[in-house]
């Protein structure tokens, strides 16, 4: 081989290199900002989070009037049966778990559903309410929880419990 | 072979550049639109905020912004939209503003709407004190003696005068006041509507000698004027900060649409609420005469004294140890 095709083959495969680490640079590069924007998607799932659960507690549909972190069960129930499943509350509540769970005074474990409400045994005869169920496939989540008192008119009874909302990450 | 190598370079060198031109530009425009819906994220979330205090709020944006607020029907449902250029968010809010809001910051406040029992907050968004010189409020004075003798005017009034920061300024004549932008408030019909106004001036009247159930809000703006039954002082702002007639009844819907839920949800409630002094029977009548009003607050034959017989009949609860439909 000739000096001058060796130097012409030796500039190609430079640059050859070169083109190869600059596509390298790109992928990562591209990888980096596609696992920045995943987090930035995360982030704004979370801010969605703290704002459904500063919102859920002031609801007209939950709240127990103006005390801040009071939740009525009859609201909880009559929600339940009613306007549940209403377009509003669908694009409101948007692929999450909503739970209320009574911690004291201790329970018995299971659902409080309209049999359990109408009972006399209310509410010692369940420990959990739902809300509101999402109907997503994603399996990755995280639970945002916060302390409210849930208030039974029909006995003029107050209760301590927990509000729990699941919110599922892609 | 020196031509071809040189082409070849000079050929992979712009290609090369020509990637990494688009790269960039592709990244400084995905960039610019999370910052964007960032910051209207940042909006929805701080208004989540606002309501526990219902005092007026000055909202950093982080960056300079151009907030639209508007409602849309989308599939016979409304819905709140807050857009920043090409950007937009779908709100579960009932939000308002008058203008355009451009700026680093937003003034904001919020006023729970009871009818009579909580329905929905209703949020105003103002313009950061920067801009204030394109919106100004005035208010028209009336004598002591007759805010004194009506209880709903008084409060009216009050509730205007209780917004902090609020660029609102009385007066005696509609023709005082010359700014960009005016949002005028009239309160009886001593002052009439001007035969004239300059286009960018919206005027609003309630007639508060007027009693509730004829009583009417009326806005005029370019010459044309919308009438609408009053629903409450919040639905009556909402009417002000509206940026147009067609706005105000889409949040209209969005607000009827929630008391009709609300309503709903507590004609199942007093089902389970029980009093020996007491009959429920009488709030199942009263709610079925609200959710009339919901369905079609222009209709005649509404009793629109409905709702206040029902926040009467719900304190008498509360005197005689009765489980109340609702805390107020």
């Amino acid at each position: 081989m000739k000096k001058g095709q060796i130097e012409y083959m030796e500039t190609i495969f430079v640059l050859l290199i070169l083109t190869i680490i600059i596509f390298i640079g790109v992928i990562l590069i591209y990888s980096f900002y596609s696992k920045s924007l995943n987090e930035k998607g995360e982030e704004f799932t979370d801010i969605d989070a703290v704002i459904l659960t500063s919102s859920i507690i002031a609801m007209p549909e939950f709240t127990c009037g103006k005390n801040t972190n009071c939740i009525d069960a009859l609201n909880i129930w009559a929600f339940q049966q009613t306007i549940h499943n209403n377009p509003h509350y669908k694009a409101f509540f948007n692929d999450k778990d909503i739970t209320l769970e009574i911690i004291y005074p201790t329970t018995t474990k299971k659902e409080c559903t309209d049999i359990e409400v109408k009972q006399e045994g209310f509410p010692q005869n369940c420990n959990y309410f739902i809300l509101y169920k999402a109907t997503t496939t994603k399996k990755n989540r995280e639970i945002i929880q916060t302390p409210v008192q849930l208030y039974i008119p029909s006995l003029n009874k107050r209760a301590l419990g927990i509000l729990n909302i699941i919110v599922y990450k892609p | 072979m020196f031509p071809f190598l040189l082409i070849f370079v000079m050929i992979a060198g712009a290609i090369i550049l020509m990637f990494f031109f688009q790269f960039g530009t592709d990244l400084l425009s995905t960039s610019e639109k999370i910052n964007k819906l960032t910051v209207l994220k940042n909006i929805d979330q701080q208004l989540a905020f606002l309501f526990q205090n219902n005092a007026l709020s000055n909202m950093e944006l982080g960056m300079k912004s151009k907030i639209t607020v508007d409602c849309s029907i989308v599939n016979g449902k409304p819905q709140t939209n807050l857009s920043f250029d090409e950007r937009s968010l779908k709100s579960q809010k009932i939000i308002v503003a008058p203008i355009t809001l451009e700026g680093k910051t937003i003034r904001a406040w919020t006023r729970s709407w009871n009818y009579p029992f909580k329905i929905e907050n209703i949020y105003y968004l103002l313009p950061g004190l920067g801009e204030l010189k394109n919106i100004k409020i005035y208010l028209q004075q009336l004598p002591p003696d007759k805010i004194a003798s009506n209880k709903e005017l008084k409060e009216f009034i009050q509730g205007l005068n209780e917004i902090p920061l609020l660029p609102m300024t009385t007066f005696a004549q509609i023709t005082a006041p010359q700014t960009d932008k005016k949002l005028v408030i009239l309160l009886d019909k001593t002052i009439p509507f001007p035969a004239t106004i300059e286009s960018n001036t919206r005027i609003m009247r309630i007639d508060f000698s007027q009693p509730l159930e004829s009583r009417q809000v009326e806005r005029r703006e370019q010459g044309n004027t919308f009438i609408t039954p009053y629903l409450g002082e919040e639905l009556a702002l909402a009417l002000l900060f509206s940026r147009s007639t067609q706005t105000y009844e889409c949040i209209e819907q969005q607000a009827r649409t929630r008391l009709f839920d609300i309503i709903t949800l507590y004609e199942k409630k007093q089902e389970l609420l029980r009093c020996d002094q007491q009959d429920y029977t009488g709030i199942q009548d009263l709610l079925g005469e609200l959710k009339k009003i919901a369905n079609n607050p222009r209709d005649s034959t509404n009793n629109l004294e409905a709702f206040k017989t029902l926040e009467e009949i719900n304190k008498e609860f509360r005197k005689i140890n009765c489980p109340e439909l609702y805390l107020s």
